[in-house]
Parts: structure tokens; C-alpha cells; sequence
């Protein structure tokens, strides 16, 4: 479990909102080494090839989004404070006094603005400051300010990664990068057992902002079926059990229109037989995840969602669970034995 | 400049009925390309050959407009919009079908939405409407043009100005090993899906998007964004696409190395042909080049003409670049 961690916590020490994955450095340096072949597509995603050295094999693709959601830079104003706006996946209310990463050519650390409660004049019913009305200030006089920053330099969240009781870790980002920690694991891992198809793990680009990357990667690899890893809602003061999963309680096994009946019945099956927990999520129109564009891809490709349990989705204290990781990492494998392979 | 914007704003083509944008833009073209062709969903491609890299431009020739739904039975024409209208815009506007029947558009109050809208044609029962006009028929908003010193101002600069920008980059085309695609697409107003079809179709390296986008420098204009005058406005990202960091920092090296003026532009409402292509097949690097205009989507957007200039330039000296 403590190499999983770590995988975690190296992939979330950096930054790459949608649209600028290639900043997520750590990735193809844990990748590489296990990997027949690796490389960026033109999409932006990381493709990592795993051979199985049969000719004419198939093709199984497994997914992870590596972006995250960001903000984007529209001026810097006469003050040197920088103007943004959404780009992909925050909610305005968790602005204000959040700590921040400007992705500039050199990176700077800011915080977002925000009102002492001494002046604050808005009365009980405290408005939600939307992002137009909010600044960064990254410290920097007007000058200085507009030549490290330009228009359109992307924006992360900022936290680090922490482990809390239980197993349970606080950080950023851990959509998705969670899904990606458990894809390095299971590539690292595929020593153990034979595939007799190729794999395909594709760590891919753009899915908080439209999903651009996994429909390239779709397209490219032409995969017999995917298997695709993302978070999910995980029961929190807001989240009640009805729309969420427990922390802790295993991965998400999804059951969907889109979703393939087969492909699932093999996820629940290799749960079962292994003895690990899981729990299913019903979903009854998109999923919302890189399984709804990879599913219609070329003439159809089955597909089968995994997804990890996560509280407070797009903020900076996302929280998951070590235990489903872990748990996820075993799911797969043995979904990998039951679709493509056998022991060694 | 005016009198060739001119002629590309005055042809009707309301997204769906684009063919004869594409047909002039043809006439004029044809001599300047290796080869060109109509795909099958109504976009115009012209080709110039050769052996590098392979890159995209697009234009999109469809305009905003109206499509009729129903004629009541005094005659009063009931209208969908084609495309990104705001009924308020356009009241009391004339309009032109796209068999010339014209009529003038009617927005009852600072409330309504189109479905409350009507066209009147003069007609005062059903039969006589539908004896000049066709349920399904489009049509399209009236307005003149005109320029002073500084600025164009005249209805459909979205996206006819990108359409005479990729007409004046084939004609200034500088020495290029890259194998270049003009595309005119059709349908981007109503979701991108010429640019859809014909991203896929071709698979080029690097598509760019020639498209207007929004001037945030109106005293009522509260976001910030693009100014009118700026320069060239490459884009960074909009609702529709991430744009390759290789494009952009390409974009503004040529921009910088060739002294033209541009600005770096986000784009928080509104998307451009590169989001369908982004997402269509392969994975293709995308980029855009624009002229920030104000009010865009009424009859009257305006641009500022060394903002066109500038695109013009921009765009022949990334080709430039791209071949070495």
C-alpha cells in the first residue's frame, strides 16, 4: 500500500490542468520502465503499450484521465493582480482564499482573493463571489506581474498531499489521479500474468474539459473493449448514501445503458471470486466519464467503468481511501486474468 | 477591403443553405489551388500541395439566421433560430428568405424568446404567406455596410472576415512545404459538424480555426478579454477547445519574429470549428487565429481592419515557419 501512496502523492505533487497534461512530469517517469512502448499522442494522452507477443492479438484499453481541473488567466490588471475564469470543473464558492499554482513559463505560487470578515458588509446572506469579481495575487507589482504572466496561462489548485487516520488521504487532484496511481500499479504488476491481448494504458488528456483525449485514444487503438478508471461521490455531510458510495467500502462497479452487461458481470465476477469488496453504482444516463465517448467510438467498443470512491470532488481537499485503491488495483488484475489472460 | 467583405456578407447562408457562399468562394479560389472540392456535407476544400506537415485552416461560411416553422392563419410567419440568437438583437430587422421574399423580423418585448418572435411578410392570411414562402425555408437578417478609417461594420462578419482572411492567405500564400487545406465549413453555427466531418476526413497535423471572437472594450462590457485594434487574437483555449501549447507558442514566435501585433485570447462563452476537430478522430494540434469583434451576433459586429491585416500576416508567417 505504501508504494501506491507514493505513486499518489508523486502524481499529485504536480499540476496539469485539461489541455496541458504534458506538465505531469512524474507520469511517464513511472510509466516508462514497465511499459513496451510509451508515448504522448497528438491528443495529448500517454499511451503506455503493453505487449503480449502474440501476432494479430487483441486489444484491451485501460483508462485513466491525468488532467485536472484549472482555472485560466484573462489579464493582469494595473495592480499586478491576475484576473481568471473558469476553464475546466470549479464551482465559483470554493474560490475564495484557496492557495494556487499559475502555470506561467516559471510557476508561481497565489491565492485567490478574498474579504476579512471585519468588512465584510454582505450581511448574514453572504453571497457567493463569482470568479469575474475574484483576483489572484501572486505578490508581484503590475510590471513584474505582466511579464511573468500572460493571457491564458492555465491555474491549478493547490494543496498537498496528506495521510489522515484510517488510511484515508486529503490532497488535490485525486480526480483522477487516483484512477492513474492504480493503472502505474497494475502496469507494474503485469509480470505476474500472461496476457493474451495487448494492452493498451492510456493516460488520457482533456477529460474535465471534453473529452478529447480518450476519443483520439479510442480512435487510434482500436480496442476489442476498454476498461475505464475514475472517482465517484463518496457519501459526506452534503452527499447522502442515496447519491454516494462509502470511503473505504471498495471500488464502484457501474451499471449503465452504455456500459457493457458482459464486461460488468466479469468485474463483479473477479471481485467475487477474490474476495474483494465492491460495491455497484447505478447510472442511469451518462456517466460522465471517458467511458460515454470511448463506448460510441469507431463501430462501438464494450466497455466497463471502475470507480473509486472520492469526497469533495474538484476542490482542493479531495479525500479517498487508500483500502479502494488497493482494492482496485486487485479488481483489475483479476479483470485483466478473466478478459485477456491466464497465470503465468 | 470593404467591397470583397462586401460581396461574402451579401450572399444568404444561413447554416444549411451555405452553398452559395461556397460557390463564389470557389470562383474566386480555384485558380489559386492544386485541387478543390465539395465534400459531402457542403464544405469547400481547396488544396495546396506539398511534401510536410499537413494543416488545416477554417472558415466557416454559415451564418446566423432564422428557419420558418409555421405560418398562422393571418399570415404571420412562426421562426426558429439557426444558430446563437438573442431575439432582442434583431427586432424589428428586415430579413431576406433565401428565395428573396423579404419580411421584417418582430421581437414583442425585452422578454421574449424567439418561439414568442414573428416574421411579418405583408400577407394577411395563411394561404398568401405560403403562397411566397415554404415552411423550412431560411432567412436571413438585412443590414448595409460600411467602413471609415479604422473599422468594418456589417452583419455576418462571423464568419465571412475568416473566410476573406483564408481567401487572402491563398493569395499571398509565402513558400511552404506544409500541404495546406482551406476549409470553408459549413454548419458550424448550429454545433460544428462541417468541421466534424472534415477534420476527420482529412486528419491533417494541426488544424486552425479563422474565426471572429468577442471584443471585451465596450463601456458596458464587464469581463476582460480581446480589445478591438489589439492585433491578431491567438487563441489560448474557449469552450470548445484546449489549443496545443506547440500552436500557440508557434502562432506567437511568428507573430513576434515578424513583428505583427497580436494579443492571447480566452475565450470563456462560444466555441470555434477546432472543438469538433479536437474531438472527431485522431487527436489533431489545434489552434486559432482571430479578429476580436464587437458586437458580435447582431447585424452590426464591427472589426477593426489592421486587426485583419494582421491576421492576414500571422497566418502566412506560421506557414513560413512551419516549413522550416
Amino acid at each position: 500500500m505504501t508504494e501506491l501512496k507514493n505513486y499518489l502523492f508523486e502524481l499529485c505533487s504536480e499540476s496539469a490542468p485539461s489541455g496541458r497534461e504534458e506538465l505531469l512530469c512524474s507520469l511517464e517517469r513511472l510509466v516508462r520502465p514497465y511499459a513496451d512502448e510509451c508515448y504522448r499522442d497528438g491528443a495529448g494522452n500517454l499511451i503506455a503499450v503493453k505487449k503480449c507477443g502474440v501476432p494479430g492479438a487483441g486489444r484491451l484499453l485501460l483508462d485513466a484521465h491525468a488532467d485536472e481541473v484549472g482555472l485560466v488567466v484573462t489579464d493582469v490588471d494595473e495592480r499586478g493582480f491576475i484576473h481568471f475564469a473558469n476553464h475546466a470543473g470549479i464551482d465559483d464558492k470554493i474560490l475564495p482564499a484557496s492557495t494556487v499554482t499559475v502555470l506561467s513559463s516559471h510557476t508561481l505560487i497565489g491565492v485567490v482573493s478574498s474579504i476579512p470578515p471585519h468588512l465584510d458588509k454582505g450581511g448574514k446572506e453572504k453571497k457567493v463571489i463569482k470568479a469575474k469579481d475574484l483576483v489572484i495575487d501572486v505578490g508581484l507589482d503590475a510590471d513584474s506581474a505582466r511579464k511573468a504572466v500572460k493571457v491564458g496561462d492555465f491555474i491549478a489548485l493547490r494543496s498537498s498531499c496528506t495521510e489522515l487516520r484510517n488510511g484515508l488521504v486529503l490532497g488535490k487532484s485525486f480526480d483522477n489521479r487516483a484512477g492513474c496511481a492504480v493503472l502505474v500499479k497494475v502496469l507494474s504488476l503485469l509480470g505476474s500474468i500472461r496476457p493474451r491481448r495487448d494492452l493498451y494504458f492510456c493516460f488520457s488528456a482533456s477529460e474535465e474539459f471534453n473529452g478529447a483525449g480518450a476519443s483520439s485514444a479510442a480512435f487510434l487503438t482500436e480496442p476489442d473493449e476498454a476498461l475505464v478508471l475514475d472517482t465517484t461521490f463518496a457519501v459526506s455531510p452534503y452527499t447522502p448514501a442515496s447519491r454516494g458510495k462509502k470511503l473505504g467500502g471498495g471500488c464502484a462497479i457501474g451499471i449503465s445503458p452504455i456500459l457493457n452487461t458482459h464486461m460488468t458481470e466479469s468485474l463483479i465476477g473477479a471481485a467475487r471470486s477474490r474476495g474483494l469488496p465492491y460495491q455497484t453504482e447505478v447510472i442511469a444516463g451518462r456517466t460522465g466519464t471517458n467511458a460515454d465517448n470511448i463506448a460510441r467510438s469507431r463501430a462501438g467498443v464494450p466497455t466497463a467503468l471502475i470507480s473509486l470512491p472520492l469526497r469533495y470532488m474538484h476542490s482542493a481537499g479531495e479525500i479517498v481511501s487508500l483500502s479502494d485503491l488497493e482494492t482496485a488495483v486487485l479488481l483489475v488484475m483479476g479483470f485483466i486474468e478473466y478478459r485477456a489472460g491466464g497465470k503465468r | 477591403m470593404l467591397e470583397q467583405i462586401k460581396r461574402l456578407v451579401e450572399i444568404n447562408g444561413v447554416s444549411g443553405g451555405e452553398k452559395k457562399v461556397a460557390e463564389y468562394i470557389e470562383g474566386v479560389i480555384t485558380p489559386l489551388a492544386d485541387k478543390v472540392y465539395t465534400d459531402v456535407m457542403g464544405s469547400l476544400v481547396a488544396v495546396k500541395r506539398g511534401g510536410g506537415k499537413r494543416v488545416m485552416l477554417m472558415a466557416h461560411t454559415d451564418e446566423i439566421g432564422l428557419v420558418c416553422t409555421y405560418v398562422d392563419e393571418k399570415g404571420f410567419v412562426r421562426v426558429a433560430a439557426v444558430g446563437g440568437i438573442k431575439p432582442q438583437d434583431f427586432a424589428n430587422c428586415h430579413i431576406t428568405f433565401e428565395n428573396g421574399v423579404r419580411g421584417v423580423f418582430v421581437c414583442p418585448d425585452k422578454d421574449s424568446k424567439t418561439d414568442d418572435c414573428y416574421v411579418d411578410v405583408g400577407q394577411s392570411d395563411r394561404e398568401g404567406t405560403l403562397g411566397k414562402i415554404d415552411i423550412g425555408m431560411t432567412a436571413r437578417f438585412d443590414a448595409d455596410s460600411f467602413e471609415n478609417e479604422n473599422v468594418i461594420v456589417s452583419k455576418a462578419l462571423d464568419d465571412r472576415l475568416g473566410c476573406y482572411i483564408l481567401m487572402e492567405v491563398m493569395k499571398n500564400l509565402p513558400e511552404t512545404d506544409c500541404e495546406v487545406y482551406f476549409v470553408f465549413t459549413c454548419q458550424e453555427e448550429v454545433g460544428l459538424r462541417g468541421a466534424r466531418v472534415a477534420g476527420f476526413d482529412i486528419s491533417p497535423d494541426i488544424a486552425i480555426a479563422v474565426d471572429v471572437t468577442a471584443a471585451a472594450d465596450t463601456p458596458d462590457c464587464k469581463t476582460h478579454g480581446c480589445k478591438m485594434g489589439g492585433g491578431a487574437a491567438i487563441k489560448v483555449r474557449d469552450s470548445s477547445a484546449v489549443c496545443a501549447k506547440s500552436v500557440v507558442d508557434g502562432l506567437v514566435n511568428a507573430a513576434e519574429n515578424a513583428g505583427i501585433p497580436y494579443q492571447r485570447d480566452v475565450l470563456t462563452a462560444g466555441g470555434t470549428d477546432i472543438g469538433a476537430v479536437q474531438t472527431g478522430g485522431r487527436g489533431v494540434l489545434c489552434g486559432g487565429v482571430s479578429v476580436a469583434v464587437r458586437n458580435v451576433h447582431t447585424c452590426a459586429e464591427t472589426a477593426y481592419k489592421n486587426d485583419v491585416r494582421a491576421a492576414i500576416e500571422l497566418i502566412c508567417a506560421y506557414l513560413e515557419q512551419c516549413a522550416e
